[in-house]
């Protein structure tokens, strides 16, 4: 009854209605999909990757700092013994 | 106020062309960047610089067991007589070892508390009866040869005078290290007793 009304007013039925959101919803849902499906595919691309090359570049600074402007020498002592026994006299 | 299902259909085309760019656009991005989350960092180490050298091993020849009748020379590189330690095999008296255990490469500098004259007493002492050399690496310098340069390898009087014995000890640790051998020269004079001589060993930084 509806749908006739809406026909012969010129306005979309609610059957097409219908159709176009379970459409909606469709797309949405499988668009979802597939960019999730590509995302994982990169990271297991990353993984086989790993130690390879990347196309990224990290820089690794080194500093060895000094310990003050002038460093301290430092001692060291040790003993050089002998004993001559009594009775080698 | 009410929509009129043209105007829901419309709305619900758009959703459809929206969702439907969203994923085309991020499906295009995804291709482009390749990986998610990728970033450049820097990792900064920061090692403090540290100095140190180390002796090893003292050298002690023991005691003698039998009457010392003539001039006895004892040394930290041979089998000595009279009782003494036999120092090719003992680790007690192989040498007294200098170990660079910084990071940095260093001047070491030698002297003893006593020379040969007061070390052992007695008319026949003199300075030459107590003496050193430098021999690179360990025990025979055999293993972890640190001493780039100014090594003092040839016998010399073991005196108050501080002297340089090597100019550039590494820091490495497959070679860092280096060995003072002794030579001691006693007679039948040579007071009875125990003689020590405390050797001080510097390190100073190498720039």
């Amino acid at each position: 009854m509806e749908e006739d009304i809406s026909n012969n007013t010129g306005d979309v039925s609610n059957k097409t209605i219908v159709v176009l959101v379970i459409l909606t919803v469709l797309i949405s849902v499988l668009g979802t999909f597939v960019v999730l499906g590509e995302v994982s595919n990169i990271r297991l691309q990353s993984m086989h990757i790993r130690g390879g090359s990347v196309g990224s570049t990290g820089k690794v600074s080194l500093e060895i700092a000094a310990s003050g402007p002038v460093a301290e020498p430092v001692n060291s002592a040790g003993y050089v013994t002998l004993e001559i026994s009594p009775k080698t006299k | 106020m009410e929509l009129s299902n043209k105007s829901l259909a419309l709305l619900l085309v758009a959703a459809i062309v929206i969702s439907l760019g969203g994923t085309l656009i991020s499906l295009n991005r995804l291709s482009q960047q390749g990986l998610t989350g990728l970033a450049a960092g820097t990792v900064v180490l920061n090692v403090s610089e540290n100095m140190s050298c180390t002796i090893g091993s003292n050298v002690s020849f023991g005691i003698s067991t039998s009457q010392i009748l003539a001039q006895t020379n004892i040394s930290t590189n041979s089998a000595n007589s009279n009782g003494f330690n036999d120092c090719t095999g003992n680790d007690a008296c192989r040498g007294m070892m200098i170990n660079n255990t910084g990071n940095v490469n260093v001047n070491v500098t030698f002297y003893s508390s006593a020379n040969g004259t007061t070390l052992l007493g007695g008319p026949g002492a003199t300075n030459a009866s107590f003496q050193y050399s430098i021999v690179n690496g360990s025990f025979n310098g055999a293993a972890l040869p640190g001493c780039n340069s100014g090594l003092k390898t040839a016998w010399g009087y073991a005196n108050e005078t501080i002297t340089t014995i090597c100019t550039n000890l590494t820091s490495l640790s497959t070679n860092n290290v280096m060995t003072i051998e002794y030579n001691v020269t006693i007679d039948a004079n040579t007071p009875t007793g125990y003689k020590t001589a405390t050797i001080t060993i510097t390190c100073a930084r190498n720039y």
